[in-house]
C-alpha cells in the first residue's frame, strides 16, 4: 500500500532523552496467549448453541444469528428478527469482542466481554432493512470467513423519510411528495428503486472487519443523487438550496456507555467538542460535525472499538484523486465556502470522517459520498445480451397483462441503460468500504490495527508509569494520553504547552491514549513525529505535557510520572454507631477565576476524560469561599458503611468538606479534613433520621443500568448507590431489556434497607418511552423479556407489556416517561395538544402545511390509513401513569411562561427588524460594508478613498437603525400592554411552545378523552371487565417523579422519587402487589426533597369523597431535613391555584389546616416549593443536556430546520431547589356520586390573546389565577420560537401543482 | 399518459381560440399562473428582459446602492415604472365579480448573463361565492409588442374543469397553454369537495 495517507504529525525535531535500555522490560502481556501459539483461522456460522455466544455485559446475541470469528476477535451479526438493542433492523453488527482464551464462561451465553451496543450502515439517514442473510465464505477453506446482508431501504428517524427518498432514491420520492402537497403523510409501500448490501468480511490473523456497504439501482430509470426534480421542488417550498449538495453515506456507531468515545482532536470531550463544531457553523454542500481520522473508544473492561475507512485508491489514481471524490471530508475540504475558505479549514486528510452527534451512547459518521448518478442495473454488464431475455429475468416469475407491460417497459429501457454504462461510463451501483476496529481496551491499540491495515510505518513505543509521589511502578488501568505537538511553533519549549489568543486555544492535538498494564507497563505504537504525554488517573491531578520525540526505525522507552493521590477512609454510621449504607459528597474550593465563563475552562479538563467537577451554581465572588465550592469527588458505601476512596490532593491552604448524607429523611453530617499528597485522612459522619413517613415507602419507578446501552452501569454499583440515596424500592428500567436487581441486593446485603421491583423502559425510537412494572424476567431470552416494538401502535405495546406482568395483566403499571421530552417523549411526539390535552395527527389539523406531511413522524406507530383513505391517530390512553418529574429537569414540569421582561427585548428585535425591512434606502448589508471600511481603512487613514461616503452611510443607517428602534419599541409595548406582571404562556403559530408535564396532567384530570380505545386495542384486550374500564372517558392518570438515573455518582439516582403507601416502614416486606396498589388508587407523593401530605376531611391523598355541602376541611403537611428549605405550598383545585401560603418548619414539620366551600365536583392537588439550593446533597443541573434532539438539530440545521429564539426557551442549567407535590384528592359536590370534571372550554393558542369563555369554570394551563376569574394566560408570538421546522405554506393544493405563494416566496434562491 | 392528453387538448382549445397568430419572435419571455381561491385570486408574474440597453437601463436606474443587486427596497422602486411594462397588453377578468387588487409584491434578480427577472405575486380579493363555479379569463391586446404568455392556471379548493368551455379529463393538474397577441382563454373553475379532516 502506498504510503501517502497525509497525517497531522509534524517533522522530526530533536529528540527528547530515551532510556532505550529499558525498553525490553515495557512489554505487557495483552491478550491471553501469544499471537505465535495461535492457529491463525477466520470462519463464519449460524449459530446453533448458546455456547457459540460471545457474552459480556452488552451481549445480545441468540442462537440462529450469525457468528463471525478468527484467531483474534469475534463477532456477531444479527438475524432477520426485530432489532434487540435500540436500532430498528436485524442484520447488524450487535456484539463484538477480543477473542478470549482459558477465561471462564458465562453460564447463559460466552466468555467475553461484549459491551458493544450495534453498528450499522447509514445512506444519508437511510439504514438497510435486511430481507436475506446469506453467508458466502465460512473461512472453511483457510480465506476470509464473509456474511452478507442484503435488503431495501429503512428508516431510522421516520420524519426523514421523505428526505431519505430524495436523497437516496430508496423509493420514488415523486409518489411521496405529490402525497405531500395534498398534506398527507407518506406511503409506505412503495417499490423500491435501490437495493442494499452490506458484507461483512473477516480475514485470519486481524483485528478488524471489513463492511463494504454498497447502493444499486434497481429500477429502470438512471437515479439522481440527490433527485434533482424532487429537490428543486422541495427548494421552492422549503426555501432549502441544494445546489452542490452530494448525498454523504456513513456509519451508525452504537458502542454503548460502557465504552467512553475518544476522537483525535476533542479527546474525550464529544459534548463541547462537537458543540464548538456546531458553533462554528458550516453551510452546505458541507455539514457541521467534527473531523477525524478514527472514532474510538477506551474502556477499562479490556475491549475497546473503533472506526475507520478504507483509503485504498483505484490503480488509475492518486489518494488524493480518490478522496477528493468519494470521502466526504476531504472533498468538500478542496471546497470554498463563501468567504474563500476551504470548509473544513483545509486541514483534512484522506479518511478523514465527519462525526455528527453523540447522544446515548449512539455515534453517528458520514464517511462517503454517493455518486451524483447511477444507472439502472438490469441490463448487465454485457453488452450483447439478449434484452428480452434480460427483461423476463428483471421482472421474474408473474403471469398476465400488467407483467407484459413491465417486460415491455424493461425492453424498451434497455438500450438507454446500456448507453448510460456503455457509452457514458456510469456504474449502476456504489460501494464504500468501512472498518470495525477491535482492540483491548484503549484507543492505540484502535490505532494499531489502522496503521496495520493502511501500511504506515510505526514505531513501537513502550515505557512504565510510575507515581512520582512514591517512585513506585502505577498498576493496571492508569492513563496515559498521548498528543501531537502543537505545529505553530518549531520551539520544543513550547510545543507542549497551551497558550490562549484572542483568535483560538493553541495547544497539542489529544491523539491517542494507552492504559497501564500490571506493574505500570504499557506498550503502543506511533508513526514517527513529534508528541507529548500526560497522565491522568482518579484522585490525581493531570500531569503536565511532557515532549518526546518518535524517530523512524528507532523503538522508545519513557516512563511517564503520576501525579500522587490523596485517600479518604470513611464510615458512616446512624445514632447507635451501626454502619449503614450513605453518601459521601467531597466538596472542595477553587480558586477565583475572573475570566472564566465555565468551570470547565480551570477546574477539569473534559478532553483530557476528566469528568465534570459540578459547582454550587452560585455567582463567583472573590474572598467569598462560600461561592466557590465544587464537588470533587462523590461516592456511596454499602452496607459495611465503610468506603476506601481517592481524591485529589488539596494544594496551599485549601481542604475538603466531607458531607455524609442518606437522602431527604436525614440529616446530613459535615467534617472538614484536609488530604496532603500520598496520605490517607480517615473520617467520620453520623447519620440521624429527622423525617418521618410513616406507611409510606420511597421509590424510584425509573432506573438504568448494565442493560442499557446508554448506561452500562454495574447492577452491584447501581444498588448501592440507591441505598446510599436512602431510597427503599427500585423499579429497575433499562431500554427494552429486563433487568433484575434483586440478586445484587442480596450479594450487597442492603436487603435490610431496599428491596426492588423488575420492570422494563420500553424504548421506540421517536413513538414515546414507557415503563412498566412488576414484570415477569425470562432468564432465556437475550433480553431478559424485551420485544418487538418497531412499527407498533402504543395501543398494542401497552397490552404486551400487560401481558407480561409479574402479578397480572390488570396489575401491571403502564408509566408514561418524559412525555414531552423532544422526540423521545410520546405526548410530544404524539401532538397532544398542550391546552386541551386532545390528540391530532399533524397534518389534519386546521393549519397543517407542507413541512407537517414530509417532516413528522410517521408509520403505522403513529396511525392507521382506513380504506376510505382517512387517517385515525393509534394513540392510546390506557396507560396508568405519568411520569410528571424526571430527574433535574425542572424545564419540563411546567408549559414555558415569559414575563414583560423577557420578551420585550425580544420583541423589539422582531419590530426593528421588520420596521427595518420597510426602511426605503435601507440595506443592512451596505451599512456592514460602510461600517467595515470606517473601522478598517478609515480607521488606518480618515482621508482614504471612499471613507467620506462610507460615513455618509453610516450616518444613514444609524438614523434608520435608531427610528426602526423608536417605533419598535412602542410597537412591542403596544403588543405587550395587556401583560400586566404576570406570565404568559408562550405560542408559537397555534402550538404551545416547550410545553410541561404538570400543565398537561392538570388538563387530563379536568377533561374526559375523547375516546376510549381503538378497535385493534379491543380485539388484542381478551379481559371483557379491563377492557370496560378502559373504556371510560374519564381516567385518572398518577402522577410520579424518578431519577430515570443512567450513572451512579453524579446522577443523584432517587431524585426525584415517589412515596407511595403502602401502610408499613419495611422495605423487605413490600410486595410487587403492594406497589401496584398503591399507584392505582393514586396514593403516591413526588418530591425531590419535601415530604408532603394532604388529607381531605380526614381522607388522605387518592381518595374520593362526598361533600354535598361543599365544605372541605385540608390539612397539608410538610417534614424534611434541615438542607432541605420549603417556603410555601399552592393548593390547585381543578387546574387553578385556590390558596397559597407560606410553610415554615419546626422541629422539621409544619402543618396547616383550613376550610374551603366548592361549588362542584372538584380534584384537589397540593404543590410545595423552595427557594434555597440543596447542594452539595443535590446537584445543581449545570452541564447543559445533549441528547437527540441537539443530534439530530445539528444535521437539520444546514437544511434550514430549527432555529428559535433566543430567551424564549426554558432554562436549562440552574441550582435544585426543593418541589413537590401530591396526587389528587377528588370531591363530588354535586351528590350524584360520580366524579365529573370540568370538561371545560380550553384557552387556545390562535391569533393573539385568548380569553378563557365568560361563565366557563375554569380549567388548566395557567398558573397564579384565582377561581372563577378571566383570564388572558397565553401569547401568541408573530414569529417563531419552536425548535421546530416551520416554514409557513399559506395554502395547499392538490396533485402536482404548486403554489404561487411558495414559488414565489423561494423565486431567486433557486437559481 | 394522462398528461401528455391534457397538453394535446390545451394545444387545440388555444389554436380554436386564437385569431391572429403572431410569427414575431420576442426577447423576452412571460408566464402567468393563475390560482383560484375562495376569497381572492392570486397571479404569478413572471417577465424576462435580455441582457441589453434597456436591462442595463433599469439597472442604472434602480440600483442605487450600486452593488449590482436589487434590493428589497429599490425593487419596491422599480415596481412603479416595470411592473405595467411586464404587464402590458394583458388583461384578466373575473366574470360577475369585482376585483380588488392589493399591493403586489416584487422581487428582482440580474441574471448572469445580463437578464433582468422579475417575479410578481399579484393578489385581488374577491367577492366570496356559493355558486359551485366561477370562471377566470385571460387576454392578450393585440398588436406587435404584445408578448406571447404562458399561462396556467390551478385552483386551492377549486379545481379548473375546463378551458374555453371545453371539458379536461384530468382536473387534479395544473393546466398550461401559450397564449400570443389577440388571444383570450376562458378557465371554468369549480369547487373542489373539501376532504373532511377528522381528529
Amino acid at each position: 500500500m502506498e504510503k501517502t495517507w497525509r497525517w497531522r504529525a509534524t517533522g522530526l525535531a530533536t529528540t527528547t532523552a530515551i532510556a532505550l535500555g529499558m525498553a525490553a522490560l515495557a512489554a505487557g502481556p495483552q491478550v491471553s496467549c501469544s499471537d505465535s501459539e495461535r492457529q491463525q483461522f477466520a470462519r463464519a456460522q449460524r449459530i446453533t448453541a448458546n455456547t457459540q455466544l460471545i457474552g459480556g455485559p452488552s451481549a445480545r446475541g441468540e442462537v440462529g444469528d450469525y457468528l463471525m470469528e478468527n484467531d483474534q476477535v469475534r463477532v456477531i451479526v444479527q438475524d432477520l428478527s426485530y432489532n434487540r438493542g435500540s436500532g430498528l433492523f436485524g442484520g447488524s453488527l450487535i456484539d463484538a469482542d477480543v477473542t478470549r482464551i482459558g477465561s471462564e464462561s458465562d453460564l447463559l451465553a460466552g466468555n467475553g466481554h461484549d459491551s458493544f451496543g450495534e453498528m450499522f450502515p447509514a445512506f444519508f439517514l437511510e439504514v438497510v432493512d435486511p430481507q436475506e442473510i446469506a453467508l458466502v465464505q465460512d473461512g472453511k477453506d483457510g480465506e476470509a470467513a464473509v456474511i452478507e446482508v442484503r435488503g431495501k431501504g429503512g428508516e431510522f428517524v421516520t420524519m426523514a423519510r421523505l428526505l431519505n427518498q430524495v436523497m437516496i432514491n430508496s423509493y420514488d420520492a415523486q409518489k411521496n411528495l405529490n402525497r405531500a402537497l395534498k398534506v398527507e403523510p407518506p406511503r409506505l409501500d412503495l417499490e423500491p428503486q435501490v437495493d442494499f448490501t452490506v458484507r461483512y468480511t473477516l480475514e485470519p490473523d486481524t483485528r478488524h472487519i471489513r463492511v463494504d456497504s454498497t447502493l444499486r439501482n434497481i429500477s429502470l430509470k438512471k437515479l439522481e443523487f440527490p433527485n434533482k426534480s424532487v429537490v428543486s421542488l422541495l427548494t421552492g417550498a422549503l426555501g432549502i438550496d441544494l445546489g452542490d449538495f452530494s448525498v454523504p453515506s456513513g456509519h451508525v456507531l452504537g458502542f454503548g456507555k460502557l465504552n467512553s468515545p475518544f476522537l483525535p482532536g476533542i479527546g474525550y470531550d464529544l459534548q463541547f467538542g462537537l458543540e464548538d463544531a456546531y458553533k462554528r457553523g458550516v453551510n452546505l454542500p458541507a455539514l457541521p460535525g467534527h473531523t477525524t481520522p478514527i472514532v474510538a473508544t477506551s474502556s477499562k473492561e479490556g475491549i475497546s472499538y473503533g472506526y475507520a475507512i478504507d483509503v485504498t485508491p483505484r490503480e488509475t489514481e492518486s489518494l488524493e484523486e480518490f478522496a477528493a471524490r468519494e470521502h466526504f471530508v476531504y472533498s468538500k475540504d478542496q471546497l470554498m465556502d463563501a468567504d474563500g475558505q476551504p470548509f473544513y479549514g483545509g486541514n483534512s486528510a484522506p479518511g478523514d470522517m465527519l462525526f455528527l452527534f453523540y447522544a446515548s451512547g449512539f455515534g453517528g459518521v458520514f464517511t462517503h459520498q454517493l455518486p451524483e448518478e447511477l444507472a439502472p442495473s438490469f441490463c448487465g454488464t454485457d453488452a450483447t445480451a439478449d434484452a428480452e431475455a434480460i427483461c423476463a429475468a428483471y421482472v421474474g416469475a408473474c403471469t398476465g397483462e400488467e407483467c407484459t407491460e413491465q417486460i415491455d417497459d424493461c425492453v424498451t429501457a434497455y438500450p438507454k441503460c446500456r448507453g448510460q454504462i456503455d457509452e457514458d461510463g456510469l456504474a449502476s451501483e456504489y460501494t464504500y468500504t468501512s472498518y470495525l476496529l477491535i482492540g483491548d481496551g484503549d484507543v492505540s491499540s484502535l490505532w494499531d490495527e489502522l496503521y496495520k491495515i493502511r501500511g504506515v510505518d510505526v514505531q513501537q513505543v513502550k515505557g512504565r508509569m510510575i507515581d512520582t509521589n512514591s517512585g513506585q511502578p502505577a498498576g493496571q488501568g492508569e492513563t496515559l494520553l498521548i498528543y501531537q505537538a502543537r505545529t505553530d511553533t518549531t520551539d520544543a519549549s513550547t510545543q507542549c504547552t497551551e497558550e490562549i489568543t484572542d483568535e483560538a486555544k493553541l495547544e497539542p492535538y489529544i491523539y491517542s491514549q494507552v492504559y497501564s498494564k500490571e506493574g505500570g507497563f504499557f506498550t503502543l505504537t506511533l508513526p514517527a513525529g513529534t508528541y507529548c504525554y500526560r497522565t491522568r488517573s482518579t484522585g490525581r491531578h493531570l500531569s503536565d505535557y511532557v515532549r518526546f520525540e518518535v524517530v523512524e526505525g528507532k523503538d522508545l522507552y519513557i516512563e511517564p510520572g503520576l501525579m500522587p493521590a490523596g485517600h479518604i477512609d470513611a464510615y458512616a454510621v446512624d445514632e447507635a454507631g451501626n454502619p449503614l449504607p450513605a453518601r459521601v459528597t467531597i466538596v472542595g474550593t477553587h480558586d477565583y477565576f475572573p475570566d472564566a465563563e465555565s468551570p470547565r475552562d480551570f477546574l477539569f479538563d473534559l478532553k483530557a476524560g476528566e469528568r465534570w467537577r459540578i459547582t454550587d451554581f452560585v455567582p463567583d465572588v472573590e474572598g467569598d469561599p462560600s461561592t466557590l465550592q465544587y464537588i470533587e469527588q462523590l461516592v456511596y458505601m454499602g452496607a459495611s458503611g465503610h468506603k476506601n476512596f481517592k481524591v485529589r490532593p488539596n494544594t496551599g491552604e485549601q481542604t475538603y468538606k466531607v458531607y455524609f448524607s442518606r437522602g431527604p429523611e436525614y440529616e446530613a453530617d459535615v467534617r472538614e479534613v484536609t488530604v496532603k499528597p500520598g496520605q490517607t485522612v480517615r473520617v467520620v459522619g453520623q447519620l440521624v433520621r429527622s423525617v418521618d413517613t410513616t406507611g409510606y415507602l420511597s421509590g424510584d419507578f425509573h432506573l438504568h443500568a448494565r442493560g442499557s446501552i446508554d448506561s452500562g452501569l454495574d447492577y452491584n454499583t447501581r444498588v448501592i448507590s440507591l441505598a446510599g440515596e436512602g431510597l427503599e424500592v427500585a423499579v429497575s428500567s433499562d431500554h427494552n431489556y429486563v433487568s433484575d436487581f434483586a440478586p445484587y441486593i442480596q450479594a450487597n446485603d442492603l436487603q435490610l434497607y431496599m428491596n426492588s421491583v423488575i420492570g422494563l423502559e420500553l424504548t421506540t425510537f421517536e413513538a414515546g418511552h414507557f415503563n412498566a412494572f412488576p414484570l415477569e424476567y425470562d432468564v432465556e431470552l437475550a433480553n431478559r423479556g424485551s420485544f418487538q416494538w418497531q412499527e407498533q401502535p402504543p395501543g398494542l405495546i401497552f397490552e404486551e407489556l400487560r401481558q407480561r406482568g409479574e402479578v397480572s395483566a390488570d396489575d401491571t403499571i403502564i408509566q408514561v416517561n418524559h412525555p414531552r421530552d423532544t422526540i423521545l417523549g410520546y405526548f410530544s411526539q404524539h401532538n397532544v395538544d398542550p391546552l386541551d390535552g386532545t390528540v391530532t395527527l399533524p397534518f389534519l389539523t386546521d393549519d397543517a402545511g407542507l413541512t407537517d406531511a414530509i417532516a413528522t413522524a410517521n408509520g403505522p406507530a403513529f396511525y392507521e390509513e382506513t380504506e376510505d383513505g382517512e387517517f385515525e391517530a393509534t394513540f392510546s390512553w390506557n396507560f396508568d401513569a405519568i411520569e410528571i418529574f424526571n430527574g433535574k429537569r425542572m424545564e419540563l414540569l411546567r408549559h414555558f411562561r415569559a414575563d414583560r421582561a423577557t420578551l420585550e427585548p425580544v420583541y423589539i428585535d422582531y419590530y426593528k427588524q421588520v420596521a427595518l425591512d420597510d426602511t426605503d434606502g435601507y440595506n443592512a448589508s451596505s451599512c456592514e460594508r460602510a461600517r467595515t471600511k470606517l473601522a478598517g481603512d478609515c480607521a488606518a487613514d480618515a482621508a482614504a478613498d471612499g471613507c467620506d461616503d462610507a460615513r455618509t452611510k453610516d450616518g444613514e443607517c444609524a438614523a434608520a437603525e435608531a427610528a426602526a428602534e423608536a417605533t419598535a419599541t412602542q410597537q412591542a409595548n403596544a403588543h405587550l400592554a395587556v401583560l400586566g406582571d404576570g406570565k404568559v404562556i408562550v405560542c408559537d403559530a397555534n402550538e404551545v411552545a416547550h410545553p410541561g408535564h404538570l400543565d398537561d396532567w392538570y388538563n387530563m384530570l379536568n377533561n374526559e378523552r375523547p375516546f376510549g380505545t381503538r378497535p385493534y386495542e379491543d380485539l388484542a384486550i381478551q379481559d371483557a371487565e379491563r377492557l370496560e374500564r378502559y373504556k371510560q372517558l374519564y381516567k385518572r392518570y398518577t402522577a410520579t417523579g424518578n431519577s430515570d438515573s443512567h450513572r451512579a455518582e453524579f446522577d443523584d439516582p432517587g431524585y426525584p422519587r415517589n412515596y407511595f403507601w403502602v401502610g408499613h416502614d419495611d422495605p423487605a416486606r413490600m410486595t410487587p402487589q403492594e406497589l401496584t396498589d398503591a399507584i392505582k388508587s393514586h396514593h403516591n407523593i413526588v418530591t425531590n426533597g419535601p415530604f408532603v401530605t394532604m388529607t381531605i376531611n380526614g381522607e388522605p391523598i387518592g381518595s374520593e369523597l362526598t361533600a354535598t355541602d361543599g365544605d372541605v376541611e385540608i390539612e397539608l403537611t410538610v417534614r424534611e431535613p434541615t438542607w432541605i428549605v420549603t417556603n410555601r405550598y399552592r393548593l390547585i383545585a381543578n387546574g387553578e391555584v385556590v390558596k397559597e401560603g407560606t410553610i415554615a418548619t419546626e422541629d422539621h414539620e409544619w402543618k396547616e389546616k383550613f376550610s374551603l366551600t366548592i361549588n362542584r365536583d372538584t380534584w384537589f392537588v397540593v404543590e410545595v416549593e423552595g427557594d434555597q439550593s440543596m447542594f452539595p446533597m443535590l446537584a445543581p443541573a449545570e452541564i447543559p443536556p445533549f441528547d437527540l434532539q441537539s443530534a439530530i438539530g445539528s444535521l437539520a440545521g444546514p437544511f434550514g430546520f430549527g432555529g428559535g429564539v433566543e430567551g424564549l426557551e426554558p432554562e436549562l442549567t440552574f441550582q435544585v431547589t426543593p418541589f413537590a407535590f401530591t396526587n389528587p384528592i377528588w370531591v363530588v359536590q354535586d351528590g350524584d356520586g360520580v366524579f365529573s370534571p370540568p370538561n371545560n372550554a380550553q384557552a387556545v393558542c390562535k391569533d393573539g390573546l385568548i380569553e378563557v369563555p365568560e361563565g366557563t369554570v375554569p380549567g388548566a394551563a395557567v398558573a397564579g389565577q384565582k377561581l372563577g376569574d378571566k383570564r388572558l394566560d397565553a401569547l401568541n408570538m408573530p414569529f417563531p420560537v419552536h425548535n421546530h421546522h416551520d416554514k409557513p405554506v399559506t395554502s395547499r393544493i392538490k396533485g402536482e401543482m404548486h403554489d404561487v405563494r411558495i414559488i414565489f416566496e423561494a423565486w431567486g434562491h433557486s437559481h | 399518459m394522462r398528461r401528455a392528453l391534457t397538453t394535446i387538448t390545451l394545444a387545440a382549445i388555444v389554436a380554436s381560440t386564437s385569431t391572429l397568430a403572431s410569427a414575431h419572435e420576442f426577447p423576452q419571455e412571460r408566464s402567468v399562473i393563475v390560482q383560484m381561491h375562495d376569497d381572492r385570486v392570486e397571479l404569478l408574474l413572471v417577465h424576462k428582459e435580455p441582457a441589453g440597453e434597456r436591462a442595463d437601463l433599469f439597472m442604472m436606474r434602480v440600483d442605487l446602492d450600486k452593488d449590482g443587486k436589487i434590493s428589497s427596497a429599490e425593487a419596491k422602486q422599480a415596481g412603479g415604472f416595470w411592473l405595467p411594462y411586464a404587464l402590458s397588453g394583458l388583461s384578466f377578468e373575473v366574470p360577475n365579480n369585482t376585483p380588488r387588487a392589493r399591493e403586489p409584491e416584487l422581487k428582482f434578480q440580474r441574471l448572469e448573463n445580463g437578464d433582468i427577472a422579475m417575479a410578481a405575486l399579484l393578489t385581488y380579493d374577491l367577492d366570496e361565492t356559493s355558486k359551485p363555479s366561477r370562471s377566470f379569463r385571460v387576454m392578450l391586446s393585440r398588436g406587435d409588442a404584445t408578448i406571447p404568455t404562458t399561462t396556467s392556471f390551478q385552483g386551492t379548493g377549486w379545481d379548473v374543469v375546463a378551458l374555453a368551455d371545453r371539458a379536461l379529463s384530468d382536473t387534479s393538474r395544473p393546466v398550461a397553454a401559450k397564449l400570443h397577441a389577440g388571444q383570450e382563454l376562458t378557465a371554468t373553475f369549480e369547487r373542489a369537495t373539501a376532504r373532511k379532516k377528522t381528529k
